[in-house]
């Protein structure tokens, strides 16, 4: 990957006369999605604020109680295991994904033949809907007649109840996760990489600086926006995951993240107004943690240019 | 850039249209007085069709009539329909499960049908056996009429069976020892000789439908989910917890799948699985021969469970009159023998009837009247309390526990309950 500083010529396409009814043909243009964006996808979110002040069970009709929602959530145990859940998620998910994802780019940051294929093949699982590779990775992990299994077995090892068994179970979600969204990361520490400078490293070599000082005095402070930015949307990423979480393991106890938790509570009890206090809940959750890193980035983030 | 004041003449012609279009469309409806029907239903495929049908007769007697049939995939219907409830956009009628009728009756999401029917002496409320009217009664109304009345069954894998070299269930039945010690003996002998497949099980593919298996069992051993006025857990009773504990030991040892392993009756890989008749259809092409049997007998008698589901009208429906009609349409006698083909009537006249026994191509006359007809004078129907979603997602989240090698039953079954009594207050 390249990157090019010269700036991109634009091309002036844009009528500068006409006046209002080229803006007019414009918006009819963009009609058809603002309409959508603004049904389907804005109102719904600033309905769920108010709907959250609600005990609104369907087709029940709603009933206001105030921050009733919020208190229930504190002493709900299965909303307090959720949050657990997601916290030991969250911790297994994030490092496991920036640390491996990093450590794929440094190995595929070499000329060598044959890297494309590599490139490749650890980026391919990007592409593949999130369903479709749970659902494979459901019957790889089966706990009998599972590739993982039966491979194990052929060591002498039995291997446990993957999706079912408690510790496993949410491990095997990381996992199967951290496989899925891999590649995406490391694309982006390779174009970090390839973003270092050559002579910087040529400076270190000459102070006397081995390899391994090299990459963390150098190379990871330099690239430490890029890392930011990742680590920022891995976690937003992580806190949101649903869909594969649901189809491996049916949001079991062992996996019921705050996602799992807000989605059983709305479309499988139906209550509205809880599910929407538990949207507002992993909102927040995200806000703060996304304002720590923001607060922690001028301690390790190098910003030069 | 300057930035031209959002003018709103241009806007006009265009809502002028639109007014006349709504003007215009509104006119030819109140012209026509059509009435239009929205009837829901999970039924695919054939089910679906001969729906269908039935739908263009009804409007063919009724020419003010014209019902559209929608069907939505069992998985999301409640969730479909609640939220079409709650939108205004309820549909007029359709069909229901038992366990969700319990909550759209406590919402009053369901019209009480008992006027009609007792006005329609052609209804012939009497024909229906009592059992399959209990879940739909409710002090004097009457909030649904069943369709189906189709038990639990054993289906077996006849293939399996010869290869280890047992007796099958229907020989076993015909010596009056098919209970459930021997189910699981025989679950046992086909793992031995079969180890790639499993000898049998209790439970379905889907953890969160286990009560339709092992309810059988439960019910066999003297056990039960709730007591009689579901006021009380009793999954921890000593006939629930016989049930489970049979489970783990053939999970344990390996005749019984794990909990996510993949594999289905229709794959050939399992001996045993109990279902109702509509999983027959799943069973058209495979290769292996099979046949169906009653479910075992246990120390407290033989009961499965009955599966049951009922026509409703909705209450948000605009059209009760006509919604209702197309119900009673539906339930009669005459209508009732062609559905029967794929869901057991409730109605005793069809049941017992021998152009029934012969409807299923895939199943004898004489299993079906073994593992169908007998069975349902002992057959329970699962009644819920409307907040069975959240009742069932607790045995469901400790399922995996229940079931461990090392568990303890008993305790989990406690903990289980002690979870599901405040929920039942």
């Amino acid at each position: 990957m390249t990157t090019n500083h010269t700036p991109v010529p634009r091309t002036s396409s844009r009528p500068r006369k006409g006046g209002w009814e080229s803006q007019w043909v414009g918006l009819l243009f963009v009609l058809p999605f603002m309409i959508g964006l603004t049904v389907l996808f804005i109102g719904p979110i600033l309905a769920v604020p108010i709907m959250s002040l609600y005990n609104w069970v369907l087709p029940r009709a709603p009933e206001w109680i105030g921050l009733g929602n919020y208190a229930r959530m504190g002493t709900d145990r299965e909303v307090l295991h959720s949050v657990w859940v997601t916290v030991l998620f969250v911790v297994m998910l994030v490092p496991t994904n920036i640390i491996l994802a990093l450590g794929l780019a440094l190995l595929l940051n070499v000329k060598a033949k044959a890297l494309g294929f590599f490139r490749m093949a650890l980026f391919s699982p990007v592409v593949v809907p999130l369903v479709a590779w749970a659902l494979v990775w459901r019957f790889v992990l089966q706990p009998d007649f599972g590739l993982v299994n039966v491979l194990l077995g052929k060591l002498g090892i039995q291997g446990p109840n993957w999706l079912f068994e408690a510790p496993w179970a949410l491990i095997a979600v990381v996992v199967c996760l951290v496989i899925e969204h891999v590649g995406m990361n490391m694309l982006i520490f390779l174009g970090a990489l390839q973003n270092v400078p050559a002579e910087v490293h040529e400076a270190a070599k000459i102070d006397g600086a081995n390899s391994s000082q090299t990459f963390f005095k150098v190379t990871l402070p330099l690239m430490s926006p890029t890392v930011f930015l990742t680590v920022i949307v891995t976690l937003i990423g992580a806190l949101k995951s649903f869909a594969p979480i649901y189809v491996l393991t049916g949001g079991s106890d062992a996996t019921s993240v705050l996602m799992v938790q807000m989605w059983k509570q709305g479309f499988k009890y139906f209550d509205f107004g809880y599910a929407s206090g538990l949207s507002w809940l992993i909102f927040l959750v995200m806000l703060t943690l996304t304002w720590m890193q923001w607060q922690l980035r001028k301690r390790w983030v190098f910003y030069e240019s | 850039m300057k930035h031209m004041p959002m003018k709103h003449t241009p806007m006009k012609p265009l809502h002028r249209h639109l007014i006349m279009l709504a003007l215009l469309s509104a006119a030819t409806a109140s012209a026509q007085e059509k009435v239009n029907l929205r009837f829901t239903t999970w039924a695919g495929g054939d089910g679906l069709k001969l729906l269908q049908t039935l739908a263009t007769e009804f409007g063919k007697k009724n020419p003010n009539i014209n019902v559209e049939v929608e069907s939505i995939p069992f998985a999301s219907y409640d969730q479909k329909l609640t939220v079409q409830m709650a939108g205004g956009t309820s549909p007029d009628a359709g069909w229901v499960a038992e366990r969700s009728a319990p909550a759209y009756m406590a919402s009053k999401s369901l019209l009480d049908l008992s006027g009609y029917v007792k006005a329609n002496s052609n209804m012939l409320i009497s024909d229906y056996a009592p059992a399959s009217m209990t879940l739909w009664k409710q002090g004097n109304g009457i909030y649904g009429l069943p369709f189906s009345f189709s038990p639990v069954f054993m289906y077996y894998n006849k293939d399996l069976f010869q290869k280890a070299g047992i007796p099958t269930p229907s020989e076993l039945l015909a010596q009056k020892k098919w209970n459930y010690a021997a189910f699981e003996a025989s679950a046992a002998a086909i793992k031995k000789a079969s180890p790639n497949a499993y000898g049998g099980t209790l439970l379905r593919l889907d953890p969160s439908n286990w009560a339709a298996g092992i309810l059988a069992a439960m019910y066999s051993s003297g056990g039960d989910i709730f007591n009689k006025d579901l006021s009380t857990c009793q999954m921890n009773s000593a006939g629930t917890v016989q049930a489970f504990e049979m489970m783990q030991r053939m999970i344990k040892d390996g005749s019984a799948p794990k909990l996510g392993e993949q594999v289905t009756f229709a794959s050939g890989n399992l001996g045993m699985y109990a279902d109702q008749v509509s999983y027959s259809g799943q069973l058209s092409t495979v290769k292996f021969k099979w046949d169906i049997v009653p479910m075992p007998s246990g120390p407290k008698g033989q009961h499965t469970l009955l599966g049951q589901a009922g026509y409703a009208v909705f209450s948000g429906s605009k059209h009760p009159k006509e919604a209702t009609q197309f119900v009673a349409f539906l339930s009669s006698a005459a209508i009732m023998k062609r559905t029967a083909q794929f869901f057991p009537p409730p109605r005793r006249s069809i049941l017992s009837s021998d152009t029934y026994l012969n409807s299923n191509p895939l199943i004898p006359a004489a299993s079906l009247r073994a593992a169908v007809i007998k069975q349902v004078s002992g057959a329970r129907a699962l009644i819920v309390p409307a907040n069975w979603a959240q009742v069932n997602d607790v045995v469901v989240r400790n399922m995996e526990r229940i079931f461990r090698p090392s568990a303890n039953v008993k305790d989990e079954l406690n903990q289980v309950c002690s979870e599901i009594n405040p929920l039942l207050k």
